[in-house]
């Protein structure tokens, strides 16, 4: 009789303690889950585009524009500026990624005086169409990356995540 | 490409397109000069980022050479001509040296590879957008001069 109770009264000090401690851990873990992980969880869900050019200043020759967003690593938000080369194809804003599909160096439209109706990379003279097309014979292998992009009222909008176009 | 392992790989599978090295001059004083140094080493440095993505696939950024700012001259190009062998014996055919540091123009003809002098602008002082225009603007005064280096079939 007497040993049961002392066991039951261990037990509820157990109880309690662990309740007390798992409330506690609570109280330090859920913040560190809001700060720390719901940004990425966040960053993830809402592909954000983000305001460019206005449609009236585009033409048919390709322009640099500056795109600037803020990209939230979870646990710090840094400030990008980005370059885009953007132009009319007929009714349709073409937005092209200026990096360079063979090693990474940024390209520029009509540098090469040889080639003016074409992007130029000067590191190893890979050249590209206008719609971003790799000219064979020079490095790179695949076309100029393309960004999403949306007209609203006016102004062009673009995703942040150029993907290839083959 | 950055000297980063990140980048070291790609750098080894691509050797023979990096045939460039990009090594910023950096001199350091704790003297009464200690805050022109501080700021030229930042701009240098912005200005070498800028040139890292610029020219990610050709050239490669090396760690600063960084020197306490009375090292003698002759100290200073022995140490950059022990750079340029070490550089030319792997391949790499053009040094950029990169600096804001006046004494560097006096030798521009004994240093190996081509020199890019930049003045100092006050950069530290702009805000965000300001600062990328100027950055921008430098680029496009030190394109055609890089392009000019590789025009020389062997710079070094
Ligand atoms: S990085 Fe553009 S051609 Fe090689």
């Amino acid at each position: 009789m007497e040993k049961d109770h002392n066991v039951s009264r261990r037990q509820f000090l157990t109880y309690a303690l662990l309740g007390t401690g798992g409330f506690m851990a609570a109280g330090v873990i859920m913040p560190m889950v809001r700060f720390g992980v719901d940004p990425i969880l966040q960053a993830d869900a809402e592909d954000d585009m983000v305001d460019v050019a206005a449609v009236d200043d585009l033409t048919d020759v390709p322009q640099a524009f500056d795109m600037e967003y803020e990209q939230d690593h979870g646990w710090h938000v840094e400030q990008v500026t980005e370059t885009v080369w953007i132009h009319m194809e007929g009714d349709e804003v073409v937005a092209l990624s200026p990096t360079c599909t063979h090693l990474g160096c940024t390209v520029n439209w009509g540098t090469d005086p040889d080639n003016p109706e074409q992007f130029f990379c000067p590191c190893h003279f890979g050249r590209f169409e206008r719609d971003g097309t790799n000219v064979q014979g020079t490095p790179p292998t695949e076309p100029l990356h393309r960004y999403e992009h949306e007209v609203r009222d006016g102004r062009v909008f673009l995703g942040t995540n150029p993907s290839p176009q083959i | 490409m950055q000297w980063q392992t990140a980048d070291i790989d790609t750098y080894q599978q691509s050797q023979s397109y990096v045939d460039t090295a990009l090594i910023p001059l950096l001199s350091v004083s704790l003297g009464e000069e200690m805050k022109s140094a501080v700021a030229m080493g930042e701009y240098i440095s912005l200005i070498s980022m800028e040139m890292e993505k610029q020219f990610r696939g050709r050239v490669l950024q090396l760690p600063p050479l960084v020197y306490p700012q009375n090292e003698s001259q002759e100290t200073l190009l022995q140490h950059v001509d022990a750079w340029a062998d070490e550089l030319k014996s792997n391949g790499k055919n053009h040094i950029i040296w990169v600096t804001a540091d006046p004494s560097w123009k006096k030798v521009e003809n004994d240093l190996p590879g081509l020199l890019l002098w930049l003045p100092h602008l006050p950069i530290e002082h702009m805000d965000k957008k300001l600062q990328q225009k100027t950055l921008n603007d430098q680029m496009k005064e030190i394109l055609p001069q890089v392009m000019k280096e590789w025009q020389q079939e062997k710079g070094l």
